[in-house]
């Protein structure tokens, strides 16, 4: 790993740690659990946009493992595992097949996947059927967040490309 | 630069993702506005669920004494108020009170739940409607 990539994976690291914690102490203006911006997925996806699906995953284990340790208990660590490690998936798939230009459908796909993965770890943990009229919303809102996020990534892009590439346009080019 | 009539196959992929999406988000907007949980011919009873298994019912209406009570399993406990013909949770041990801050339910679609301690009050209808109509 070079010296640059290595800085910047653990700088990112610590970004992403400190936004999952900071939005955890926002108030909850929805009390719906499993609603809320997730916005340590920006991390996550400028990571596997520009470094691929590797590095991203290990910036996302670490980032959980390091929020559930000091700040959670084991439940909120098989919740946000579950939801970030589907998520990263599902998102690394979509963008083999689709062009950069549609990060936001990427990035709204992702978040659906992510509340429907948490989704099943709460019908898990439960056994309740009852859980499963969360759906709707939990849909509304992970497309909702998932798209707005998409959009930030969008317009951080071409300040981002000069920090992690070097300055080279499209990063993955040879791909 | 891509012809405006051949529409490159990423393209056509995202815009099937895009309306697929669509689709997903009307329809749970949809099942969301569409909560007939306020028709009054329906009758209601609080069901409590803890660590999956059922541990009380109680049928909620206008001649439901208020009570309060305490829910314990081996994650935590819960304390669970009923008055007016609705149900709270009212205090928990969990972390982030999300149970408390769903505040009274008597007709929600939605069901009070508190993930850390494994509790889920849900709120099951029956419809009464159609028995009046054969005993008038």
């Amino acid at each position: 790993m070079k010296t640059k990539k290595l800085t910047i994976l653990a700088l990112f690291t610590a970004l992403a740690f400190v936004i999952h914690y900071l939005e955890s102490m926002l108030p909850t203006l929805i009390p719906i659990p499993g609603i809320k911006p997730g916005l340590a997925n920006i991390i996550t996806l400028i990571l596997l946009y520009y470094y691929g699906f590797k590095d991203s995953a290990l910036v996302l284990i670490t980032r959980i493992l390091l929020v559930s340790l000091l700040f959670g208990q084991f439940l909120s660590f098989s919740y946000s595992l579950a939801g970030g490690v589907l998520c990263l998936i599902a998102e690394w798939l979509l963008l083999k097949a689709l062009n950069k230009r549609f990060i936001p459908i990427v990035s709204a796909l992702g978040g659906l996947t992510h509340n429907m993965a948490q989704l099943a770890v709460a019908f898990a943990l439960t056994k309740s059927k009852g859980v499963f009229s969360y759906l709707p919303y939990l849909a509304v809102s992970g497309i909702i967040t998932g798209a707005v996020i998409g959009l930030i990534i969008t317009f951080l892009a071409p300040h981002l490309t000069v920090l992690l590439t070097d300055g080279q346009t499209y990063p993955k080019q040879d791909e | 630069m891509s012809d405006n009539l051949t529409m490159k196959k990423e393209e056509r992929f995202a815009l099937i993702l895009g309306i697929l999406l669509s689709i997903i988000l009307i329809t749970s907007l949809i099942i969301i506005f569409k909560d007939n949980f306020n028709d009054k011919s329906l009758s209601r009873t609080a069901c409590i669920y803890s660590d999956g298994k059922l541990v009380k019912e109680i049928p909620l209406n206008s001649q439901t004494p208020d009570m309060t009570f305490t829910i314990e399993s081996k994650y935590g406990s819960n304390t669970i108020t009923v008055k007016e013909g609705a149900i709270a949770v009212t205090d928990a041990d969990c972390a982030n009170k999300i149970c408390v801050k769903e505040g009274f339910i008597s007709n929600s679609r939605l069901p009070i739940t508190c993930l850390p301690n494994r509790l889920i009050i849900t709120i099951k209808t029956k419809d009464d409607s159609a028995l009046d109509a054969v005993t008038y």
